[in-house]
């Protein structure tokens, strides 16, 4: 049965007033039974929603609501409003809640944002990495992604410059979204781009050369050892500290807190060290791994830090510690959001990550709040992303149910008021 | 009051790590102060974070007794790093480079140091570099900053001479350098011109002209004035003699040879250049094996009682051995199977290492107003069929005798 179903007597009304093309009366699932008006008239353009259920944001929910777009902007919410006649309609027998947000991904990039040739890469931008007609961004959307940001990798101590884009047309929301930093081993003492091929340095403590697939041996760190400095976490630091000492380019503005900034940490050591970074040079963003933020020490130096937590993608194998985290860091008042990886995780997979989050025992408020509304304020678009509310650009979803419910899917996806991606009909 | 202590005593305590409001009072059968000569029947009063009595009687706040009473141990010499990531391999001289910003201080090794009885330690870059950077002392247990566990932040510059340094190290003889490790030193030889090279860049403000040349030399010079201590790992009879022909040459103040196995074997050039030994714990067979150089090297059991005879300062270390019987108590307890008498011993896990790295003012002995660090003894000190029962550090109870 489809989700939407048209008023005849609007339909017919509508229908009057922009005849559909081709005489198909019959629309897609979540399509709106009229095309957005001729341009050339370029009056405003009018979308209306009407939902059994909508969410405004992670506290409120409204029952029979009416969303209004205008011009790809949510002109108003409410409850039990009237539609105007005279404007195309949707009807939605589901859930309407804003597009989720994905704190991290590298959608679309093929690998671009890894550039481990030097340490410090300031100058980098994600912006120019990804390709705007990927399918990845098709998949995104069809899990009910309507943003992410593309991050450069963390095999940089500084990786440079993070975007935000819509999973729709390629529109950039945010060209500078964030400084990516990484203070974890993986940032530290090799490139691995840049390795010889077997003669490197002499062995290493724990670096074994190891037999490949093949019998041979496997290209490991130990053939890239010692290509690039630093090799530990104190000279990451001097370095780090060297960079904000008398800070230029994306360090000043960071340092005046105009630029956010995403530290990589996964180890308790490693997130504290962040941490303290952080504060230090009163730094504002967010921390992204600390998959053991469920310390009570590292909750309590995270909440006094006022950094966010960027946690996830989950995978099945996660042990319970690091799924309470959410549950932790909310109760606790750091703002977390869901990290996605794709397209090495699924995009399936940041809804599934905020369901063990609430099977570990979080809020549903709290993990909504991380797929949107923190998610916004962490990615820096929470001026015009991660809720439904008068003002902001008009990405909403159509769920056929509880979206916290992964057995619930998605309708269709709108991304700034046009109709982005929708279930095939036979579903 | 008595039966309402007894009642209080029953109860299930409400925290691991229980903190009496009231401080604490610890009778033992003997206090050794290390400070002072031993108290039988002694009682040391805890208020806070400090000891604040050490005598005969007294008393107040919650009672643990037990057989014996001493500081809190102190290693010179542990091995709880983050391995290669603790040190900057990036240069052979990562002067500026501290320790405290690589330690892992949520590592479960910690604790167990903790409860073997080390209260205090020194860490230490890993010896991959001829001059790895700053070492930290710090305490073994407490919220996991090293904020809240630091006692001396810039405590040693750490150097170190042998084989080690250059292990990583590739001669370009086989094609283009691909890393930075195709560098000097690849010998035991170039190891000691790199420090030298160093220590003479320093004096003389070679290439002073780079900031941050000028700020490693800074530091450098504060090792020659005799403000900052140097330890240097040098575990073999020529390592030993190396290093103290540079403190000679150099007219380096405060030199601490940290793990030299064979110091015992040069005590005319121990005595004569002032230095000061950490030992590394007794083998079972009384040999180390270095497996690089396919060399061997030997500890005898009275090479502390040699040390003491020779009037050199030195420290036993642990080494955060894994094992049962190898920790650091148990290193005083071989070190007098080896001749070294009881109070020597004692004070070569106390108070000894904490003047070598300068912080005897808090710690090392019994004394009002240092920090309240205890360890609570089953019988005599050091000996096999004593152990340790009890752990106060900065005055709260990290291990309770009681639960014993």
């Amino acid at each position: 049965m489809s989700q939407v179903r048209m008023l005849g007597a609007l339909v017919r009304s509508v229908l009057v007033v922009t005849p559909l093309a081709g005489g198909d009366a019959t629309p897609h699932p979540g399509e709106p039974a009229s095309p957005p008006a001729t341009e050339s008239a370029a009056p405003t353009q009018v979308l209306q929603v009407r939902a059994r259920e909508l969410w405004t944001s992670s506290g409120e929910h409204l029952k029979d609501a009416l969303l209004v777009i205008a011009d790809g902007r949510v002109r108003s919410v409410s409850s039990a409003g009237e539609p105007d006649a005279a404007q195309p309609l949707v009807i939605h027998t589901g859930v309407v809640t804003a597009g989720l947000i994905a704190c991290r991904s590298e959608s679309g990039t093929a690998g671009e944002l890894q550039d481990d040739t030097r340490s410090v890469l300031s100058g980098a931008r994600a912006v120019h990495a990804f390709d705007p007609d990927s399918r990845d961004f098709e998949r995104a959307l069809s899990a009910g992604i309507t943003s992410m940001v593309l991050a450069p990798s963390r095999e940089n101590l500084v990786g440079g410059l993070a975007c935000v884009v819509k999973t729709a047309g390629g529109r950039v929301s945010a060209p500078e979204a964030g400084l990516a930093l990484s203070l974890t081993s993986a940032a530290l003492g090799r490139s691995i781009s840049q390795g010889g091929f077997l003669f490197g340095a002499a062995e290493g403590e724990g670096e074994p050369l190891v037999a490949g697939p093949d019998g041979g041996p496997e290209w490991t760190s130990f053939n890239t050892r010692g290509t690039r400095a630093p090799t530990s976490y104190a000279g990451a630091l001097a370095m780090l500290k060297h960079l904000f000492a008398r800070p230029e380019g994306p360090f000043a503005r960071a340092k005046r807190g105009e630029l956010a900034v995403t530290i990589e940490a996964w180890d308790r050591n490693e997130v504290l060290r962040a941490v303290q970074f952080a504060q230090e040079h009163k730094l504002v963003g967010s921390i992204r791994g600390a998959p053991l933020a469920g310390d009570p020490e590292v909750v309590a130096a995270l909440k006094a830090s006022g950094l966010g937590v960027i946690v996830g993608p989950y995978s099945a194998d996660q042990t319970a510690r690091s799924l309470a985290s959410v549950k932790l860091l909310s109760e606790a008042g750091v703002p977390v959001a869901f990290a996605l990886d794709a397209p090495v995780h699924s995009p399936e997979d940041l809804r599934f990550s905020a369901a063990r989050a609430l099977r570990s025992g979080a809020t549903r408020a709290a993990v909504w709040k991380a797929l949107t509304e923190d998610a916004a304020r962490l990615a820096g678009v929470a001026e015009t992303a991660g809720s439904l509310t008068p003002g902001r650009e008009a990405d909403f979803v159509l769920w056929s149910g509880d979206p916290l419910d992964l057995s619930s899917h998605v309708v269709a996806v709108y991304v700034d008021g046009r109709l982005a991606w929708s279930a095939p009909a036979a579903r | 009051m008595l039966t309402l202590l007894t009642l209080l005593a029953a109860l299930p305590a409400p925290r691991p790590f229980a903190l009496a409001s009231d401080g604490w009072t610890i009778r033992a059968s003997v206090v050794y102060p290390v400070s002072g000569a031993p108290i039988e029947n002694g009682v040391v009063r805890v208020d806070g974070k400090k000891i604040a009595a050490v005598g005969k009687g007294g008393g107040g706040g919650e009672t643990l007794e037990c057989a014996a009473v001493t500081p809190g141990l102190i290693d010179l010499s542990v091995d709880i790093d983050t391995g290669q990531l603790s040190v900057e391999q990036s240069t052979e001289t990562a002067v500026r480079t501290s320790v405290g910003d690589a330690l892992d201080l949520f590592s479960y090794e910690w604790r167990r140091d903790l409860e073997s009885g080390v209260t205090t330690a020194l860490a230490v870059p890993a010896d991959y570099d001829v001059i790895g950077g700053f070492g930290v002392v710090l305490k073994t247990g407490g919220a996991h900053t090293l904020a809240a566990r630091q006692v001396r932040p810039e405590a040693v510059l750490r150097g170190s001479i042998g084989t080690q340094p250059s292990s990583g190290n590739n001669a370009p003889r086989f094609g283009a350098p691909q890393n930075f490790y195709y560098r000097r030193p690849t010998t035991r030889m170039a190891v000691e011109w790199v420090f030298r090279k160093a220590f003479y860049d320093a004096i003389q403000g070679e290439g002073a002209e780079d900031p941050e040349r000028a700020a490693d030399q800074q530091v450098l010079r504060r090792v020659l004035s005799g403000e900052l201590p140097l330890s240097i790992q040098a575990k073999a009879t020529q390592d030993v003699r190396t290093a103290i022909y540079l403190k000679e040459e150099f007219g380096i103040p405060r030199v601490i040879l940290d793990f030299a196995i064979e110091a015992w074997r040069e005590p005319e050039l121990l005595k004569r250049s002032g230095v000061a030994v950490v030992l590394p714990p007794f083998p079972p067979d009384g040999r180390y094996d270095d497996g690089f150089v396919n060399d061997s090297y030997f500890l005898p059991l009275d090479a502390a009682e040699q040390l003491h005879e020779l009037g050199v300062p030195f420290a036993l270390s642990g080494h955060s051995a894994r094992t049962v019987g190898a920790r650091l108590g148990d290193q005083a307890g071989l070190a007098q199977r080896g001749g070294l008498p009881f109070e020597a011993a004692l004070e070569a896990v106390t108070l000894v290492p904490a003047r070598l790295v300068g912080v005897d003012k808090r710690v090392g002995s019994l004394e009002v107003g240092k920090d309240a660090d205890l360890v609570l003894w089953s019988g005599k000190p050091f000996e096999p069929t004593s152990r340790v029962i009890g752990v106060l550090l900065d005055g709260e109870l990290v291990l309770d005798p009681r639960k014993r």
